[in-house]
């Protein structure tokens, strides 16, 4: 019923830390999009930007055209479903359900009536007084705009500079931790030693220049707030003359014109209303046996039904849910997920998904936002994210077991590519082929990634098949996981399908651990992705900052001070560890 | 062989219990049956003041020197009676009923105001973030320490001087008392720290504001902490003795339950004469409490919280 825009929304904890980097999506309306990522990543923090529990730093949400920064969670008419369903534990299942309606006021309109029962006409004078106070409140909104401006201006200029002070802070920190790591690495070198690990040098110097790189942005992002400031008065005025023209008219024409006449009332939702709502969002789960249950009597899969219904009885313009089936067990959770695609072709309403799983992401998802660190690394329909991962973070996240990744080289004869790994040649043809060809693409060093369902068996050893040492099979019922190992003890994984090797005993012998075998791969299978990790047929518009597999630029976590017993076994332990 | 002497066995270590296994049934009952007799010995000596003082408080005999109800130094046998209590609301010169109702009227409304502060107090500094919070926090700490009769002859002054010392030291005590209530919000903060925060943000999105989350969602589910907050409330100052004692001064009709029976015994005509009258006014003062816990004790031991996530 609602489409949300979330337009550079960014949020900044009180420590300073960016938990959401300029964040843009146009969610349609009635669509279900699944924002999808580790833990950390800030994809709960938007979900709850949108809700509005979260503070939104920068930027602006608007759901159904209104920009509800402002708005209190209750004024913006969303439903939310929690990961720890947060039923009400006093309350019985019915009154957790209709808790929001016996909760909310309702403005009804009732025609007026003189004694013969018919409608009154004549001078609308309700309408009227309320559209004058609107007019005064638009007028009062404008001048505050105009009055903020400038305050706006030099609270943006007074963080320009604050940031520019940090900044050059940063650089002078950043300066002497990148010398203190080169002393301390030529040291190791010196003496031939293997750097250590942790190397706390380099991590202070990571963190350091992860932290000069945010500054440097924000400045970037200040500068260009600074700049669309008076642009973006303009249109909001704009707008509200716009409205107060269009009120006065109306007014214009209430004044001398003879309409039915109404009178509004504020009242709470009937009782019937309120069993009648219930009572269908019950039956539609099917809880209907446990209305007058405490929530502490029902299983986890009735509760989390309780914490949807309860989001359905409202009529919400949006749906919002935060990781809703992790605190079920497995098979609860794959069955609830079904009925959860099954439930949103009833409702009919716009969805927003918060998961860690991307099983959950790709089975529901119409669109999938894939976040890393506050940053956004895809969005795409599950199939797009699947086929053509931008990089490598996406590339791993998405699929199960993850895609093996291999350093190889892409050569280019003419207008032929083939992939050489391990001295094995594997050509690319096809409309992969066309496509580097069209982007005029040159021989590289390239990272290979091919998902293990890609790879197959081959009976014989080729020049386009790898040689790899089984180390263990994994047996899943219709299939094997294989891992395999290859020359440079890189492990790979292979999935294997039961039925391919034929019999039990067959099978057990042709992938025993220790075996070795040969795995070929088509080209079109094959993802290419340059040294920097971004798809070489799928590069973003914008890099965004984090592409790295492992976390770089931790912050250094200062270790515990020692207790007694802690020294004791320090000592007694020294050399040995 | 020559080699295997050079090494030493190894040392193995099993694992002794310490003594010699007794049955567990047995073990456990010979555990219980001292436990048990620690504790009657312990009620024993917890119960004797207040049969001693409800005994004395039936008897008939104000010539008696020595209070003891069980045995009388004159010889005669003692005379059981309601006499006591017949004084304390006859004798116009300790006028006990309006002490009775002095207490009753500073309790009740302690209970009323001090709990809602305490509540509003604990809610908010458990959800709300905002700057000095944690300053505030550790400043009442260190406050609270002091103890509170540092400040009685400077209460006293401004008390006196806004005219409510001796015969209208009842609105002035309730003042005291709940003026610095805001401070013990350690228990219910403790309490509300446990509700889930996607509680109230549950609520907050079901409609819900800041104080119809309170009352409809956080306080049904507090409502042992509720109920001990107004238990403690009532009970300081209907126990209280020294603010009161300094605020009324010598005027009676400013006194409440403990400085009136206090009266009955601080002078040494009295301490004989009034003794009984002093027991009786003890028991009386002690039923209201009495009823107060035994009804509302069982919410002390209601969890309610149970349900709320999944468990």
């Amino acid at each position: 019923m609602a489409n949300v825009i979330l337009k550079d929304v960014k949020k900044i904890y009180d420590n300073h830390v960016v938990a959401v980097h300029d964040f843009n999506l146009e969610i349609k309306d009635k669509e279900f999009v699944v924002f999808v990522g580790p833990s950390g990543c800030g994809k709960s923090t938007t979900l709850r930007m949108i809700a509005g529990l979260e503070e939104i730093s920068e930027g602006t949400v608007s759901i159904d055209g209104e920009i509800v920064n402002d708005l209190e969670p209750k004024d913006r008419n969303i439903a939310m479903v929690f990961q720890n369903y947060a039923l009400y534990p006093h309350l019985s299942v019915f009154e957790n359900m209709a808790f929001s309606l016996r909760l909310k006021r309702y403005l009804v309109k009732e025609p007026v009536l003189d004694q013969n029962g018919k409608q009154v006409m004549g001078i609308d004078n309700e309408t009227i007084e309320k559209d004058k106070k609107e007019i005064l409140a638009l007028q009062k909104r404008a001048e505050n705009v105009k009055l903020e401006e400038p305050r706006l201006v030099a609270r943006l200029e007074k963080q320009k500079v604050a940031a520019i002070k940090q900044n050059e802070k940063a650089k002078t920190h950043l300066a002497s931790a990148e010398a203190k790591f080169n002393t301390k690495k030529a040291k190791y070198e010196a003496l031939g030693k293997p750097l250590p690990v942790p190397f706390r040098e380099e991590n202070v110097y990571l963190a350091a220049k992860k932290r000069q790189e945010d500054l440097a942005y924000e400045i970037e992002s200040i500068e260009r707030r600074l700049g669309n400031v008076s642009a973006n008065n303009q249109k909001v005025l704009d707008d509200f003359d716009e409205h107060i023209k269009q009120l006065e008219a109306d007014i214009k024409y209430l004044e001398v014109t003879n309409v039915p006449l109404f009178k509004t009332k504020r009242v709470k939702m009937p009782e019937q209303e309120i069993y009648d709502r219930v009572l269908s969002a019950a039956k539609t789960l099917g809880i209907t046996q446990y209305l007058l249950r405490k929530p502490r009597a029902l299983s986890g899969g009735q509760r989390q039904r309780v914490a949807i219904g309860r989001a359905m009885v409202r009529d919400s313009k949006v749906f919002l849910m935060d990781e809703p089936l992790s605190n079920l067990d497995a098979k609860l959770r794959n069955q609830m997920r079904a009925e959860l695609i099954l439930l949103r072709q009833k409702i009919d309403s716009t969805f927003v998904y918060v998961t860690h799983d991307q099983t959950e992401a790709m089975t529901l998802g119409d669109r999938i936002v894939i976040m890393k660190d506050g940053y956004t690394q895809q969005v795409g329909s599950p199939q797009e994210v699947f086929d053509m991962p931008m990089n490598l973070f996406v590339a791993t996240f998405i699929g199960a077991p993850q895609m093996n990744l291999f350093k190889a080289e892409l050569v280019r004869t003419g207008k032929e590519y083939s992939v050489h790994l391990y001295g094995k040649k594997f050509p690319i043809k096809g409309r992969k082929a066309e496509h580097l060809l069209e982007l005029d693409v040159k021989s590289q060093p390239i990272t290979l990634g091919v998902r293990p369902e890609h790879m197959y068996l081959q009976k014989e050893k080729s020049t386009s098949a790898l040689d790899l040492k089984i180390l263990v099979n994994e047996m899943m019922g219709s299939e094997y996981h294989i891992h395999a190992q290859a020359p440079d003890e890189k492990q790979v994984v292979i999935r294997v399908p039961s039925i391919s090797l034929g019999e039990e005993a067959d099978a057990a012998k042709a992938i025993a651990p220790g075996t070795t075998i040969h795995v070929s791969f088509e080209g079109k299978v094959m993802h290419l992705f340059d040294a920097e990790g971004y798809n070489l047929l799928n590069q973003p518009e914008v890099k965004v900052k984090e592409t790295s597999i492992e976390g770089v630029g931790q912050v250094e976590i200062k270790p515990d001070k020692l207790g007694r017993k802690d020294k004791k076994t320090k000592k007694a332990l020294e050399g040995k560890i | 062989m020559a080699e295997q002497t050079n090494v030493a066995t190894p040392v193995v270590y099993i694992p002794d219990n310490g003594r010699k296994k007794g049955s567990q049934k047995k073990n456990k009952r010979i555990a219980n049956t001292v436990i048990y007799i620690v504790l009657v010995l312990i009620s024993i000596i917890w119960i004797f003041p207040f049969i001693f003082i409800v005994l004395e408080s039936f008897r008939v005999d104000p010539a008696c020197q020595v209070p003891n109800p069980f045995f009388s130094m004159s010889g005669k046998p003692f005379v059981w009676g309601f006499d006591n209590y017949a004084v304390l609301f006859t004798d116009p010169k300790y006028p006990f009923g309006k002490w009775y109702l002095n207490t009753f009227i500073i309790a009740l409304f302690t209970a009323i105001l001090q709990t809602i502060i305490v509540l509003c107090m604990s809610y908010t500094l458990s959800r709300s973030r905002f700057k000095g919070r944690k300053l505030l926090m550790n400043a009442m700490l260190v406050i609270g320490m002091f103890p509170g009769f540092l400040t009685m002859l400077v209460l006293y002054k401004v008390l006196s001087s806004m005219g409510l010392s001796g015969s209208n030291s009842v609105p002035g005590l309730i003042l005291v008392y709940i003026a610095s209530s805001g401070m013990g919000y350690h228990v219910s903060k403790g309490f509300f720290d446990t509700v889930p925060k996607a509680l109230d943000e549950a609520a907050r999105i079901d409609g819900a504001n800041r104080a119809q989350v309170l009352y409809k969602i956080i306080l049904p589910m507090a409502k042992p902490i509720v109920i001990y907050t107004v238990l403690t409330a009532f009970m300081a100052p209907w126990g209280d003795f020294v603010f009161a004692s300094i605020l009324a001064k010598a005027d009676t009709d400013g006194y409440n339950v403990a400085v009136g029976l206090y009266k009955f015994i601080s002078s040494k005509t009295t301490r004989t004469s009034k003794y009984t009258t002093f027991c009786a006014g003890g028991v009386l003062v002690s039923i209201p409490v009495s009823i107060l816990f035994m009804f509302m004790q069982k919410y002390y031991v209601e969890g309610v919280t149970g349900g709320a996530v999944k468990g």
